[in-house]
């Protein structure tokens, strides 16, 4: 039982409310015997643990990053303990402190957003070795040779039957598209620069692949929509093709469902012609986001410090690589996807970064539905998940923008529209932006919440929200969020005053999709001919057994688990 | 006459590396791959026997006609026991000894057996088991 | 298991090519017949039953003799637990699962955790860290590539069905075959694999550094001031140079060839910063040949948990990272190490001599299917299943691909499996400190 907690839960319109949360048998209830453990909370805020929706924690690239960069983490190291294990962090830490360090912050699930089907296996052996949070992970989809050959046929049904097989064998999540066609044009040195694009030798468009992947989604009930990164990507005046991206599945949305989300969109929301010219185009995405209910963003916020970019978006990182000469890594994957990963520094006084660290802050505070836009830094690529505190800070003060900004390049600064932005988010708009309207979007059913029946992830903080003022005092509120005062998961104590006190291994969500029989049968054929022609591994070996998962959590389509 | 050595893999060596102990093994570790012509600078046949000597150690080979000549002033030996005997541990700081291109004096070893490999290990005060 | 069955889609657990489609007939627990498998695959498969060891064996008042597993599990576990400064060697021919457990192992007893790519690619991967790489999986080279370049490396001897299987020889989506491909193999001396090239360029032994620097200055439009570079005609690398931009789609392996001469990491540098410059021409990529079946899979484990892919040394209680100091050939011929764990390697043959008497000089626990001059040597000798025949697991391909790795034969009367092995002396080693 967590007495006397200041109890913020927007999911069930509880808002600083003095109350008691009841936990039993990992899960919360109504009430529990008056002999049960009492966590006196007096005075602190509760909330439901941490959900982010997009953070590279796990996965061929992820490793590959680690690889790249041994200078990355050899200062920043954590020594073993009788309940922890050694590791490394800065900005691609090692499995073990990931765990940690999410868990003392007080997130209990993080979802690894970029899993390229035919290396899952080896996401899914890094996530089983991530300690602490549930998990689920995003195969990508957005360059496949499969999808584009049954979408350039029209054969959405087919397509919905291959995702749903790729989703069930890889034990995956979601649908996730990342400069669709633009990676494949990639394999051939080449980009795609459109919407309507054609991808070389697919005979099909970027807005084909993702209104078909969208129609597939609708089709196999998936409980998140399609999570996108758009083409274009870090150019100057991409943010007309990201309205263009949202725009281009408007037609198809379903009622009261998103149809789309657009991840990171501050790297999508530059405006000018180039680097000099180079303006927030916050203001117009976020307008599209508050006049169409069928799209939800997550913020991909700059923090100034040295970290690492990572995306599937190879192209992307060749491009960055010529405009900054830092080393650069790349993995081109067979028939379906890449990698590419290049160091940043980012720079206060530096005129695009200070122009990009103003467009992640704009988004967030100029879209009006706090169910639509979420916190994160999409990790690392603009910053890492431990500075998530900090970003608090900016959205919930106003001054603690204005300190940020003094030290900023000022011609940046002068030409964003954050300076004039009065908004400040409260404790309710911070717990949807980081669990609460993530959990939902992702559909979670059982997490985001702490209404009866959730899953009893809790997450306490030593501060009181009744009494604290956050504008003036954030820096309290960010060092409360830093080391959490307790972490409930599943029902037990596993973080006190930032501290891990027992040590255990979270779930993997993944979705058991399902075309109708009929459909999958027609496919299976297709498929598993054209597999041997297309992979250099039997498709076989490609399927991933659902005991390889540490611990195993299937999602039925449509809500529910299984 | 002065020669260079190069150890890597072979086939052969790639099948019998599982079993230490055998002959298979033992054959095509203590091959030494010698082009024709430096045969005949050094007097001898393909399947005599040839001493390999430098600063760190010496060995006695098997000379074999080379089938990837021409590569005079240069000899192949199959990684294992034997040609470790002259390898160099020193790894300039990057953890790789340096296994190729190494600088021998090959001489002629009449009469001189190859040994085998339990007791190319005594001799070396390495534990037989 | 009397009659005959045959098993599909195994992988091979010899080279780094993982192939996955060997087909094995195993009659009476042993492998009789392993179809799609090349020379060395068939040699593994079917001499599984051969030299191997069976009993634990442990060495006491100066004899090598038989005992049961709980004892030199114990003997093993007092070794590891009293050692200041153990070295846990080789990880590359065992499973990924295995490797998770040697981690914890090696951070329970304050060791080094290297693995064999300090003596291969190892080289390799210090030149990642200053350059980075460009590189796929190996179906993109079959469906893409119209150029293959083989440096330093002969796969006809070490990886047999590269070609056919992922390069020259093999059909892809964009390039139908051979015709379609041009192969190319720059080497010291005259290969099977560069006799099979359309061109071979034949480089003096450590001129490589020099070529790729040769191609690189032409690559960017200087001329070559020296006549004779690596022992051959400076136009030849213009020429070279050439060809290269000329293609749509080249990669280039290497190997041993580059990693182990002069020049070593930098040698490496070279061949990437020339793929890296290469890609504002035209579309190129790189791609180690990785000797062993799992030593990628070292790798990828060892980075994951400790954000190292090898040479981890655990002594301060948190991983430390710095080859040449910190790597197994060093420790063992500086006499660094007070005691070593081998886990399915055989470092007495492979370590230069000296090292290999530093080794010997220390008690070395050995866990290997076979006997070998390693576990001959040791203190305490734990046979093990094979792993890829007698046990299952994950491995990781050359390009990083994961795969699992199948049991299809029940491992000798008794022998155990390296996890569990492994499982077992972190459990012993932990009561042993507990004890104190």
């Amino acid at each position: 039982m967590i007495s006397n907690g200041i109890v913020v839960d927007p999911a069930n319109d509880i808002d600083c409310e003095v109350k008691d949360i009841a936990i039993r048998g990992g899960k919360i209830v109504e009430g529990v015997s008056p002999s049960a453990k009492v966590i006196d909370a007096r005075e602190m805020l509760v909330m439901p643990g941490g959900v982010d929706i997009h953070s590279h924690i796990a996965g061929s690239k992820t490793n590959a990053a680690r690889m790249l960069r041994p200078e990355d983490h050899s200062r920043d190291f954590e020594r073993k303990s009788a309940l922890t294990r050694s590791g490394v962090g800065h900005s691609i830490p090692s499995t073990f402190t990931t765990g940690y360090r999410y868990a003392r912050m007080g997130y209990t699930t993080v979802i690894e957003p970029a899993t390229p089907p035919l290396k899952a296996r080896h996401t899914h052996g890094e996530l089983n070795d991530i300690p602490m949070i549930d998990k689920a992970c995003f195969p990508l989809f957005g360059n496949n040779w499969h999808v584009m050959e049954f979408l350039a046929r029209g054969d959405v049904e087919g397509c919905a039957a291959y995702v749903a097989w790729v989703l069930r064998s890889t034990k995956g999540y979601a649908i996730k598209i990342v400069n669709p066609g633009g990676v494949e044009a990639w394999h051939w040195g080449g980009n795609i620069g459109g919407l309507d694009w054609e991808v070389p030798h697919f005979n099909l468009t970027p807005r084909e692949i993702i209104r078909g992947l969208c129609r597939a989604n609708q089709m196999l009930k998936l409980p998140h929509a399609i999570h996108v990164h758009p083409n274009n990507l870090g150019k100057p005046g991409n943010f007309s093709n990201t309205i263009k991206t949202m725009d281009c599945v408007r037609d198809i949305a379903q009622d009261g469902r998103a149809a789309i989300h657009i991840a990171h969109c501050q790297f999508t929301s530059f405006k000018g012609e180039d680097w000099s010219t180079l303006r927030s185009g916050a203001e117009e995405v976020a307008d599209y986001v508050n006049r169409n209910r069928h799209v939800t963003i997550d913020m991909g916020q700059i923090i100034f410090t040295a970290t690492t970019t990572m995306t599937a978006d190879g192209p992307f990182e060749y491009i960055l690589h010529r405009l900054q000469g830092r080393k650069w890594y790349n993995a081109d994957i067979e028939a379906e996807t890449g990698a590419g990963i290049v160091p940043v520094v980012y720079k206060r006084k530096n005129f695009v970064n200070a122009t990009q660290w103003a467009i992640g802050l704009e988004l967030a505070l100029l879209v009006k539905d706090p169910w639509r836009i979420y916190m994160t830094t999409d990790h690392p690529n603009g910053g890492p998940f431990t500075a998530y505190p900090r970003v608090v800070s900016w959205l919930m003060s106003k001054r603690a923008r204005e300190g940020a900004m003094r030290r900023m390049n000022q011609s940046a600064i002068r030409k964003a529209n954050l300076p004039s932005l009065n908004r400040e988010y409260s404790f309710a708009e911070i717990a949807m932006a980081t669990r609460a309207a993530t959990a939902r979007a992702l559909g979670l059913k059982d997490k985001g919440h702490i209404g009866e029946g959730a899953d009893a992830d809790v997450a306490i903080y030593r501060i009181n929200p009744k009494e604290v003022d956050p504008s003036n005092d954030y820096r309290a509120v960010r060092k409360a969020m830093r080391r959490a005062a307790y972490v409930i998961k599943e029902g037990k104590v596993v973080v006190k005053d930032g501290e891990v006190v027992r040590a255990i291994v979270g779930r993997t969500y993944w979705v058991d999709a399902r075309a109708p029989e009929a459909i999958e049968a027609r496919c299976r054929g297709e498929v598993s001919k054209r597999f041997q022609e297309y992979y250099t591994v039997q498709a076989e070996n490609y399927i991933i057994d659902e005991d390889y998962l540490a611990r195993s959590a299937p999602v039925s389509p449509g809500g529910g688990r299984r | 006459m002065k020669a260079i050595v190069l150890t890597g893999r072979s086939l052969a060596q790639g099948r019998a590396k599982e079993r230490k102990f055998s002959e298979e093994y033992m054959l095509a570790s203590t091959a030494c791959e010698v082009d024709p012509d430096d045969l005949s600078s050094l007097g001898i046949q393909a399947g005599q026997n040839v001493r390999l000597v430098n600063g760190r150690g010496s060995v006695v080979l098997r000379a074999v006609l080379s089938s990837q000549a021409p590569h005079r002033g240069m000899v192949f030996v199959a990684y294992g026991p034997w040609a470790n005997v002259l390898m160099d541990p020193e790894s300039d700081g990057t953890g790789m000894p340096t296994l190729k291109g190494i600088e021998v004096e090959i001489q002629p070893a009449p009469g001189e057996e190859v040994l085998e490999l339990k007791d190319l290990l005594r001799g070396y005060g390495l534990k037989g088991g | 298991m009397g009659e005959g069955r045959v098993i599909r889609n195994v992988v091979c657990p010899f080279c780094g090519c993982c192939c996955d489609d060997i087909e094995l007939t195993v009659e009476n627990n042993a492998i009789v017949n392993a179809r799609n498998a090349c020379a060395l695959s068939q040699a593994k498969f079917e001499s599984a039953r051969e030299e191997r060891a069976l009993r634990p064996k442990e060495r006491a008042d100066g004899s090598f003799a038989e005992t049961d597993y709980e004892r030199a599990i114990r003997h093993s576990a007092e070794i590891l637990a009293e050692a200041k400064y153990p070295l846990l060697w080789g990880w590359s021919c065992t499973s990924c699962e295995s490797q998770r457990v040697g981690v914890e192992l090696a951070e329970e007893v304050g060791g080094v955790l290297d693995n064999t790519t300090s003596m291969c690619h190892g080289p390799g991967l210090l030149a990642v860290h200053d350059v980075g790489e460009s590189t796929c999986t190996l179906g993109e080279v079959r469906h893409r590539a119209d150029l293959i370049i083989y440096w330093g490396c002969n796969p006809v001897h070490a990886h047999p069905r590269h070609m056919r299987r992922y390069t020259a020889q093999s059909e892809g989506r964009f390039r139908k075959g051979r015709g379609e491909r041009k192969m190319i193999v720059v080497d010291v001396r005259n290969t099977a694999t560069a006799r099979m090239a359309d061109e071979f360029v034949r480089i003096e032994p450590n001129g490589d550094y020099e070529a790729l620097a040769a191609i690189r200055t032409c690559l960017k439009g200087e001329g070559l001031e020296q006549e004779v570079i690596a022992g051959l005609p400076s136009t030849r690398f213009e020429k070279l140079a050439d060809e290269l931009i000329d293609c749509e789609f080249g990669v280039l392996f290497f190997g041993l060839g580059l990693t182990m001469s002069k020049g070593k990491s930098r040698n490496i540098d070279a061949a990437l910063s020339l793929v890296r410059d290469l890609n504002s021409r035209t579309k190129f990529l790189a791609m180690p040949m990785r000797g062993h079946f799992n030593v990628t899979g070292a790798n990828e484990v060892f980075a994951w948990q400790t954000g190292y892919p090898f040479a981890i040394d655990f002594s301060q209680g948190y991983p430390r990272y710095n080859p040449g100091d910190t790597t197994g050939v060093d420790i063992a011929s500086r006499g660094d190490c007070d005691a070593a764990l081998v886990v399915a390697s055989d470092p007495i043959s492979n370590f230069p001599l000296e090292a290999a008497k530093g080794l010997a000089s220390v008690p070395i626990i050995t866990i290997d299917p076979h006997e070998t001059p390693t576990t001959n040597a040791s203190e305490v000798a734990l046979p093990s299943a094979m792993v890829g025949i007698e046990a299952g697991g994950t491995a990781y391909r050359m390009d990083g691909v994961p795969l699992t790795l199948s049991k299809v034969l029940e491992p000798p009367e008794g022998v155990m499996q390296d996890t569990e092995i492994l499982s077992a002396i972190l459990r012993e080693v932990r009561n042993v400190r507990g004890g104190r």
